[in-house]
Order: structure tokens, then sequence, then C-alpha cells
């Protein structure tokens, strides 16, 4: 009987070609495959955020109530605390994934031809997570957000050309205010998500249609066996247990982790001290204030924006700099400027806390 | 129909001149569309009204006492009045030039400090010291007016 059903439906949606893809997608086996299940675990955070996403908008207000709202949901509402943390932790978790699933692309320049396309619209994903993760930070308007928000919408309108008339949109008025809260709502819950959806079904219909790299120096023998795991049944089932195993710890650590509420946006309060962004927005923050000191005044902007701008692009072109299999040395010198990369970064986060923390002590 | 084969590839083939023309109107399409959902957006910015370009606080209602600050609002910015230790009064916009968070004092080493990228002002002239930022704070001028205190923007 749900054979037939089965078919029926088959026979109206073409649903069978896509479980017989399904079947003989092949997940690559060597020394570095664990790193696969980044793509998929960024996927499932993703689809926390939206869950737990729609449960807070049932009690959340955008305007003159946002504190009040959430502060609501996390002292009075029954698991409100925890539907927050879960929401908290799952950005936090779902950047992390998708840093080391760059990273891991990256290495592996899985990136290279002809998935050059696949590396682009992961990274306008990541860009469009990032800015997820800038507009949900502003909605329980605390001390922090309101400054961070400042910061952002500020240097978002030095990017010459659309930077200002995108922060005009964004801000909604002559200052920040219940107004920008409001656009931000929106940007946060429909803008972005719907972005999301449609971006991740193009990046996974990128990766269908070329299959999974394998990383240069893994390949198989010729005619060697063994090096190839079948997605349908083998490798998806060691994926469902690694999102079972994520998604549990997720929900438990959420019960243990009550993110900080701070206090309310005042604007006739000093910004506090030790005032610092999320992590992920950590070294491009410290290199902002180590810019201010080593190059005081209009010198520092400059190199920033300069500095932010080759970031961005050096992603971009990175797969149309690899020259491939017959450029070892362009190919090395890429992953070193990585490394370099990753080093400065880190670098930067932890000096950032460091800072941060000076300040208050 | 008089068919007439193009031939080679070089000159403009009706396809060519028709799709050129269906793409520059569907650019055009889209454009007209764009502006009025620019202007829908922008119209909030426009909400804030005239520039506020003075503050009158009673006299009373200020209790600073020197080495300490207050802050009011200009409109729709943060200002803030400042009681300098010799009784000398200073009022700035309370936005650091920089990427306006909103600088506080620190008695202890006179100055205006930004926790954001820790830029440094002078409490005197607003003068920016140290840091990022270019420009000084904006300089507001301080008037007694009988029992209230006038704040208002220069030039
Ligand atoms: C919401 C964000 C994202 C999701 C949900 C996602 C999901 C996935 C999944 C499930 C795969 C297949 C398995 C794997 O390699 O993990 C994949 C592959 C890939 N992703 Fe992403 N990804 C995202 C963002 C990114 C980013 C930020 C980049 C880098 C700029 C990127 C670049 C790639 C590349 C190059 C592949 C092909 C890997 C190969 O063929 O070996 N993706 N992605
Ligand atoms: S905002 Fe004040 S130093 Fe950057």
């Amino acid at each position: 009987m749900p054979g037939h059903v089965l078919h029926w439906v088959d026979e109206r949606t073409g649903l069978d070609r896509l479980r017989a893809a399904m079947r003989h997608k092949l997940v690559p086996v060597h020394r570095h495959s664990r790193w696969y299940y980044c793509g998929g675990l960024a996927l499932l955070f993703l689809l926390v955020q939206f869950l737990t996403g729609i449960l807070l908008t049932v009690y959340y207000r955008p305007g003159p109530q946002a504190h009040a709202s959430v502060q609501r949901i996390v002292q009075d509402i029954p698991s409100g605390r925890w539907v927050h943390s879960v929401h908290v932790l799952a950005a936090d978790g779902m950047i992390a994934c998708l840093l080391l699933h760059l990273a891991s692309t990256f290495f592996m320049r899985a990136y290279r031809r002809p998935r050059e396309l696949t590396w682009l619209c992961g990274l306008a994903l990541l860009a469009v997570t990032l800015t997820a993760g800038f507009s949900g930070y502003l909605l329980p308007l605390n001390e922090r957000s309101y400054a961070a928000t400042q910061v952002g919408l500020r240097l978002l309108a030095e990017v010459p050309a659309a930077g200002r008339p995108l922060a005009d949109a964004l801000l909604g008025g002559a200052e920040m205010s219940e107004e920008t809260v409001h656009r931000f709502f929106a940007l946060h819950t429909l803008i972005l998500p719907n972005l999301m959806i449609l971006l991740v079904l193009v990046h996974l219909a990128l990766v269908q249609a070329h299959g999974l790299s394998t990383p240069p120096g893994q390949a198989s023998p010729p005619g060697g066996h063994g090096r190839f795991l079948a997605y349908w049944p083998d490798f998806a089932r060691r994926e469902t247990l690694v999102w079972v195993t994520a998604l549990s710890l997720l929900l438990v650590a959420a019960a243990f982790y009550t993110p900080d509420l701070g206090a309310p946006a005042d604007p006739l309060k000093p910004t506090p001290l030790g005032i610092r962004p999320e992590w992920y927005f950590m070294p491009a923050f410290q290199m902002l204030r180590l810019l201010g000191r080593w190059l005081p005044g209009a010198g520092s902007e400059v190199v920033g924006m300069v500095a932010f701008g080759m970031a961005a692009l050096g992603g971009v072109l990175v797969p149309f700099l690899d020259g491939g299999s017959d450029r070892p040395r362009r190919a090395r010198m890429i992953r070193w400027l990585g490394v370099a990369f990753l080093a400065v970064a880190t670098l930067l986060a932890g000096w950032g806390y460091l800072s941060s923390l000076a300040q208050v002590n | 129909m008089n068919a007439q084969p193009d031939a080679g590839g070089s000159a403009v083939t009706r396809r060519d001149f028709s799709g050129a023309l269906l793409g520059a109107a569907s650019a055009a399409y889209a454009a007209s569309l764009a502006l009025p959902v620019c202007r829908y957006l922008a119209a909030g910015s426009e909400a804030g009204g005239p520039e506020v370009r003075q503050v009158v606080l009673p006299k009373a209602a200020v209790q600073v006492a020197p080495g300490s600050v207050l802050y009011f609002t200009l409109g729709h910015e943060p200002g803030l009045l400042i009681h300098h230790s010799d009784d000398t009064w200073s009022a700035f916009g309370a936005y650091c030039s920089h990427l306006r968070c909103t600088v506080l004092y620190q008695p202890e080493s006179d100055r205006f400090f930004c926790p954001c990228h820790e830029g440094v002002f002078d409490p005197r002239s607003g003068q920016n010291l140290a840091g990022p930022p270019a420009h000084p704070l904006e300089r507001l001028d301080v008037a007694v007016n009988g029992e209230d205190l006038l704040i208002s923007r220069i030039g």
C-alpha cells in the first residue's frame, strides 16, 4: 500500500529522481573526512534558529518594549529562558560551524574548478549569517547592543557608494531609535531568513551537482576500493548520529546557560567600560582599536576600511587565484595567506578580550 | 517573410536587436519600481524634523558637582555638560567623533574617554587627543540666562 502511495507521489513530483541521486551520491573517505559534517551542522543550527526564532516572535515586541519583552520571555514565560538560550547558543554554534566549514573547504581546496560558485554562494551565506547575528544583537536593546549598532551602522555608512543609503535605510531616522529596532526586526525575521533559505538551496544544489570534491593528495589510486562511502544510507546514518549528538549537547547546554540580558539602552548614559562585540566581530573590533593606537586620527579610518575591503575581496578571489594543479607554488602561497589570516584573527580576538577586560579593572 | 539568412555573424540580427530592447525595457521597468521603494524606505530619515539647536536647562535641575558631568538630549543626540574642578563649565555633543559611541568623563585622568576603540578627548576643548577619532567633539556654547542655562550649537 505505501508503495502505491509513493509511486503516486513520485509520478507527480519526480521525487524519485532526488532519492536516486542521494543513493548515487558518494562521500570521499580520507584523513579529513570528518570536516564534511561542518556544513550539515551549520544547517542543523539554522533549522534550530528558525524554530526558536518563531517561538520568540510570539512574545517579543520591537519598539519601546523591546528590552522589557525579552526580560518577560526570560523571566516569566514558562520555558522562555530555555528557548531564548537555545536561540543565542545556536547562533554562536552556527557561526562556529560556518567558520570551520569555510576553513576546511579552504584548506582542502574544495573551491577549485568547477566549485567556484559553491564557494561564492558560501561566502554570501556567511555574510548573511553575520548580518543576522548583528541585527539580532540589537533586538533586546540593551546598552551593549545600542553601542554595537551605532558603531556597525557608522562603519557601514563609510563604505563607498551603497554604504550610506543602506545605513540610512536601516537607521530609519536621523538618530538611532525604536524605528531602528523595527527595521532590524524586519531584517532579522523576514528578509535574512528568506535570503538564507534561497542561498542554502542554491548551495546544496551546487554541492549535489558537482558531488563532494576529494582533496588533492587524498585521491584514490586508480581502481582503488573503499575510498568512498555511499551518502545513502551509510553517510546519512553517521550524519544523523552527529546531528542528534550536537542537538542534544545544545539543548542541555542551553538549560544551564543564561545569556546576560544587560541593562536597557539609555541614550543618556555613556557607553559602558569593557564594551565588546560578539566574538566573531572581535578581530575587526580590536583591529580598529590598535589602528587608532598606532595611527591616531583619520589615517586609521582609511587603513581600517582598506583592510576590511581586502579581506572581503581576498575571500571572493580565492578560487580564481588558486592556479590549479599546474601552479603548485601559487596554491601554497594561498594556503600560507590563509594560515596567516587565521593566526592574525585569533591573535586579535585574544588581545581584544584582554583589552576589554583591562578597561573594567 | 522574406527570410534573408544572416551572412557571417557580425551583423546585428533582428533577434539581437529585440533582445537588447527587451533587456533595456526590463531594466527600466525594474528601475521604475526601485525608485518608489527607495523613497518609501528613506521616509523615516526625514521624520527626524528640523535640527534642534538649543536646550534650556533650569539651573535648579542641574546638580553637577565639580569634576562631574550631566548628560542631556539635544534633539535626538546626547550632549554632556561638564563642571570643571576650577568651577568653569563646558558642553559638548556626547557622541564620539569616530563611530558614535557615547564618551564618558574620567575625573581621575581628567579626560573624555570612549570605551569602544579607546578614543581620548580633551575635556576643555573637546580636541581629539588619542585613538582613532579624527575630529574633536562637537563644541556647544554654554550661557547663563537668569535662572536657566542655555546650551546651543555653534555655527
Ligand atoms: C548557512 C551556511 C552554509 C550551509 C548550511 C552549508 C552547507 C553545506 C553542506 C551541507 C555541504 C556538503 C557537505 C560539507 O562539505 O559540509 C557544503 C559544501 C560546501 N560548502 Fe557550504 N554551507 C554553508 C556556508 C558555506 C561557506 C561560508 C563556505 C565558504 C565560503 C562554503 C563553501 C562550501 C564548499 C566549497 C563546499 C563543497 C565542499 C566539497 O565539495 O568538498 N559553504 N556546504
Ligand atoms: S567610537 Fe569612539 S573610539 Fe571608536
